[in-house]
């Protein structure tokens, strides 16, 4: 019984835990202009995230050791901090993305301008990285993020006409007024959305918090096989009301406020409350993993003492970096950029970063002296490769369609 | 020799950077479709702002933060058009847009000042204003581009 509710809490932290500002905001903006044409492409990035989480997690279960850790000692320090230097970038981009999502979620809920916010919200999210349990961070946000449902009831009370809807995603046509480069563009920026670096790098410094062993790896798949697949649903809800209710009347989602209008058009003010608390949890849970993920990271590669499993006093060096790593996500947000903005960025470059990720994982998945009987199966070998081939070909493309597409607008 | 030629370049950059663009036709249809696509956008988002603040759809703080972001959207899409020198065969283009726009930015701002008031009387006449503008909009946005 204690095993199935440590399943159960599990799968629906993993559900709730699984959108975030990146998610939410080119989820709505594509349903706004593209309608579902572009579903396909989360489906891809869904499947993506389940076959190398699944990867890492065997990694951890294997050998007791966070992937990165082993990607250092396999690699070597110079391919390592390649890897550390592009992925932490992405990383903090992301980070900084996540804080000025949490200001903008308390903007709507109080109308007091995200930059009064910033300070708050910093310090809020260093002191729960800093104080909180790890069990406590990754569930209470886990499962607040669950309002987020919100979205699928609104797009079930807007009674679409489904099969419009379905062959729309089907045909993955792009509606005549948008260019082919800009559906490339976006197919490239959902695809980072729904793989963005941090998740991993999260996902399996946390099992070694958990402290994952063999025995763990069912618990571990069904968080994976069954909590991402449902978090993507919610991903495909976001865009499916926007394309409801945005696109027929020509409004393009640029602020998280236009991301919750569906809601409020089909639910009234308690849905639009909901869907408010639901941004907040997404946006601070994001948050606080983004923030543990370069903390683990630099320290890991580092050789540093790190993680929420010893005091902070004895992980000085990994809490001074999630620290700085704040000071400097409030600063950026305190110059006036616009979080949505950072947020677009945050996941074009993770499509650019995504082969530093991902390409150690699959080797060191493969590398029986680390795996022993885990090691990849010929499935997993197969949808690795295969998984590789498209990453890299975002990854490639991710910048010149930026720029030929100046950020999507032409 | 490579550090004058570096600073000429500079010089060069810094110097067209601050000239006005002179864009040709296409370009400049291209860019007035764009601006007036914002204010379709936008016009579009305070219509339904307002609309869902009269039935009591909305909490008065996100429709005021929103109402914010829509006018800062507009105000940059109007003023990035507004930079751009239009070429002599896109004057009636250019009039247009710039009536259009700023006649937009008018009805954002006074829906801005109802909501600040709390004058729910003018919800429904700027919604209808809001209605005629945004079809002004999309069919000079469409002819455009």
């Amino acid at each position: 019984m204690k095993k199935l509710f440590a399943v159960a809490l599990g799968v629906l932290s993993a559900i709730g835990g699984f959108v975030d500002i990146g998610d939410l905001v080119t989820n709505a903006l594509v349903g706004s202009r593209f309608g579902m044409s572009l579903a396909w492409v989360v489906l891809v990035g869904v499947l993506g995230i389940v076959v190398f989480a699944e990867m890492s997690g065997r990694v951890v279960a294997a050998s007791g050791r966070p992937t990165f850790d082993i990607v250092r000692e396999r690699f070597g320090p110079k391919v390592g901090l390649l890897n550390l230097g592009g992925s932490m970038a992405v990383t903090l981009l992301t980070y900084i993305a996540e804080i000025g999502g949490i200001a903008l979620s308390l903007e709507l809920a109080t109308s007091v301008h995200e930059l009064l916010w910033i300070p708050v919200t910093a310090a809020a999210v260093w002191i729960v990285l800093w104080r909180a349990k790890f069990a406590l961070l990754e569930n209470v946000f886990g499962l607040l993020g669950l309002a987020l449902i919100v979205f699928a009831v609104a797009l079930w009370q807007l009674g679409p006409d489904w099969s419009e809807l379905a062959t729309s995603a089907a045909t993955m046509d792009k509606p005549a007024s948008e260019e082919w480069s800009t559906y490339a563009y976006f197919a490239v920026a959902l695809f980072g959305a729904a793989m963005t670096p941090y998740e991993v790098f999260f996902f399996s410094s946390g099992g070694v918090e958990e402290k994952w062993d063999r025995s763990s790896v069912a618990t571990m798949r069904s968080n994976v096989f069954i909590g991402f697949p449902l978090g993507g649903l919610l991903s495909l809800a976001i865009a499916g009301v926007a394309t409801v209710t945005l696109m027929p009347e020509g409004i393009e989602v640029e602020t998280l406020g236009q991301v919750g209008l569906p809601v409020a058009i089909a639910l009234g003010k308690i849905g639009f409350a909901i869907a408010i608390l639901g941004f907040f949890a997404a946006t601070f849970g994001a948050a606080c993993e983004t923030g543990l993920s370069l903390g683990y990271s630099i320290a890991q590669y580092f050789g540093w003492q790190w993680g929420k499993f010893v005091r902070p006093r004895e992980a000085a060096r990994f809490h001074l970096v999630i620290l700085l790593a704040t000071i400097l996500a409030a600063v950026v947000l305190l110059t006036t950029i616009d979080p949505i903005l950072v947020t677009e960025f945050s996941v074009v470059f993770s499509a650019v970063a995504l082969p530093l990720t991902y390409l150690p994982i699959l080797m060191v998945a493969n590398d029986r002296g680390y795996m022993g009987p885990l090691t990849n199966g010929r499935l997993s070998n197969t949808l690795g490769t295969i998984y590789m081939v498209i990453v890299l070909v975002a990854s490639i493309a991710a910048v010149p369609l930026m720029i030929w597409t100046k950020m999507g607008t032409s | 020799m490579r550090l004058r030629l570096a600073a000429l370049v500079g010089a060069l950059f810094i110097t067209s950077s601050c000239v006005a663009a002179s864009p040709d036709a296409d370009t400049y249809g291209d860019a007035a479709a764009s601006s007036l696509g914002t204010a379709v956008s936008e016009v579009a988002t305070v219509r339904t702002l307002l609309e869902l603040l009269d039935s009591g759809d909305i909490p008065r703080p996100a429709v005021v933060a929103q109402l914010r972001y829509s006018e800062d959207a507009l105000t940059k899409a109007s003023q990035g058009l507004g930079s751009l020198n239009p070429p002599p065969e896109q004057d009636a283009l250019s009039d247009e847009s710039g009536r259009l726009l700023d006649e937009a930015g008018s009805l954002l701002q006074e829906a801005r000042i109802a909501v600040h008031r709390g004058e729910k009387a003018e919800y429904r006449t700027i919604v209808k204003d809001l209605d005629d503008l945004g079809a002004r909009l999309e069919k000079l946005e469409a002819s455009a581009s």
